[in-house]
């Protein structure tokens, strides 16, 4: 395979996984949603929205951040950005899980913390996904 | 006063074992992580033809170990801001 390939190949692959995996994460988060607004009411159903959201952006925002080396051919610059874009994740889930406790007065916490144990599984879940492929 | 001191008991143990969950969690997230990079380095430098499929999968993993700390930091807020064993002293 020709360098241009494997930039090309490299090129493709990395944001067909991620978008594998926001796709899994994001039908996930819309049915649990439904279910929980439909069994627990209105509220229940945002609070469980808002759990899943704040991972999916998480996610989305790690991921275009870990994706700025997939042209690299260097290990520790690859470990580096990933570790940059791990950061950036927690940042982001903590900061909208504080925005969501402190301003959101009718937030039902149990459905919070479903939405969000149901996006951070999936988002390692895709894995099986990936190596099926 | 004896509300009070319950109230207080609480939200001691709270804090610790907050501080304790947050903690642990940290720790395993972080071996978890160290472990997968130091494998990805060295997997790297015996294949560098596969660093294209290595680092898919190395962001993957990291969103698998990543997850139980995400998980504990939301328990963490959901004790911190809505702490439903407080309710119990309410009633």
């Amino acid at each position: 395979m020709s360098d241009i390939d494997e930039i090309t190949e490299r090129m493709k692959r990395f944001p067909q996984i991620i978008q594998k995996m926001l796709s899994l994460q994001v039908k996930a988060a819309g049915i649990l949603t439904v279910l929980v607004a439909v069994v627990f009411g209105k509220h229940a159903g945002i609070s469980a929205l808002i759990g899943s959201v704040s991972v999916i952006f998480g996610v989305l925002l790690a991921s275009k951040i870990a994706h700025k080396t997939a042209l690299s051919k260097e290990p520790a610059a690859i470990i580096i950005n990933v570790l940059k874009a791990e950061a950036v994740k927690i940042f982001v889930v903590l900061v909208s899980l504080w925005l969501a406790f402190k301003f959101y007065t009718a937030l039902a916490p149990f459905a919070l913390i479903a939405g969000l144990v149901l996006s951070a599984i999936i988002s390692g879940a895709s894995i099986t996904k990936l190596n099926e492929d | 006063m004896e509300h009070l001191q319950y109230l207080a008991m609480i939200q001691s143990y709270t804090a610790i074992g907050l501080g304790l969950m947050i903690g642990l969690a940290a720790l395993g997230a972080c071996i978890g992580i160290g472990i997968m990079c130091a494998s990805f380095l060295e997997g790297a430098a015996r294949q560098p033809e596969m660093i294209p499929q290595l680092q898919g999968k190395v962001f993957l993993l990291l969103g698998l170990i990543d997850a139980s700390f995400i998980i504990s930091v939301g328990i963490v807020m959901m004790f911190a801001f809505a702490n439903p064993l407080l309710s119990a002293i309410a009633k």
